[in-house]
């Protein structure tokens, strides 16, 4: 029978880490985002700024905007991923709802690159 | 031969209900603060684990289908084909690797069938909501899978030699 666990494991899982780490960091190090993008189906429905308490409804998902920061605030999905994922405010960050087929994603420096070299 | 059959059947019977009773009773647990939201610890990937050295793959693919039907009917369709393709990729990475030789124990194994079954939910949410938001969903997912897969993996380990004596037919494969 194979080990419980050998140095490719432990490679792995410290690959894995690192990895997530990363990841984690270079989202959590973002500056804070001034607009977001909702979209049902892939298709951008609103684009919201951050600096302005709003609430909207696409698709069952109340989507909340206070304080700069975005969160779900009510869904019709069964599993609540969307509500229990926290409040979002940094460029790149994003909460999803796959059964209601809904994304909210901060928009980055990247998206608003065209604007500053149109302008 | 035929005792044989017997027992495979059987021994996949209940390998499935093994499956849905650890997918139910998961759903019932709540989810640890540091986990990201909706993610389980995947104690239904043990039955199918064992499954995966001790059945043939399509014995195997058959737990993974039938414990998907349960969760359509207690979740949902969203969660049924999350469920489908995550079970899809990580029954094929727990076939190769249980049965080749690759130099990964138990808790590799577990750790890199946990993050199969995280590239199969994120790619039926990515064809859901084509978005790019859920990338960021993937740092702690994957942070996730190591811990899951760890303790799948060693819970695997612990238990894989009383289940081998209850069930001792013809090892597959050969």
């Amino acid at each position: 029978m194979k080990k419980l666990i050998t140095k490719k494991d432990f490679v792995l899982v410290i690959i894995v880490l690192v990895v997530s780490l990363a990841g984690l960091i270079l989202v959590n190090s973002a500056d804070k985002g001034k607009t977001a993008t909702i979209k049902v189906d892939g298709e951008v429905v609103e684009t919201l700024s951050l600096n302005e308490d709003t609430l909207v409804e696409f698709n069952g998902v109340v989507v909340t905007c206070e304080n700069g920061e975005i969160y779900v605030k009510e869904s019709t999905c069964t599993d609540k991923v969307c509500m229990r994922s926290g409040e979002i405010s940094k460029s790149g960050e994003g909460i999803i709802c796959a059964p209601n087929r809904v994304s909210i994603e901060i928009d980055g420096k990247n998206t608003d690159l065209p604007d500053a070299m149109t302008g | 031969m035929r005792n044989e059959k017997i027992k495979r059947i059987t021994f996949t019977a209940l390998m499935t209900a093994f499956a849905v009773v650890l997918s139910f009773v998961e759903s019932l647990l709540p989810t640890a603060y540091f986990m990201p939201p909706g993610s389980k610890i995947g104690l239904s990937n043990i039955p199918v684990m064992f499954s995966a050295s001790k059945l043939s793959a399509h014995e195997t693919m058959l737990i993974v289908v039938a414990k998907s039907v349960f969760v359509f009917i207690t979740r949902g369709a969203t969660a049924f084909f999350m469920s489908l393709a995550g079970g899809f990729l990580s029954a094929v990475c727990m076939l190769i690797m249980l049965r080749k030789t690759t130099g990964f124990g138990f808790v590799g194994i577990g750790v890199l069938s946990a993050i199969c079954h995280n590239i199969g939910q994120l790619a039926v949410s990515f064809f859901l909501v084509q978005s790019s938001a859920i990338i960021g969903y993937a740092p702690i997912m994957l942070i996730t899978a190591v811990i899951t897969g760890f303790l799948t993996g060693t819970v695997l380990r612990l238990t894989m030699p009383y289940f081998s004596r209850l069930f001792s037919f013809k090892e597959m494969g050969k």
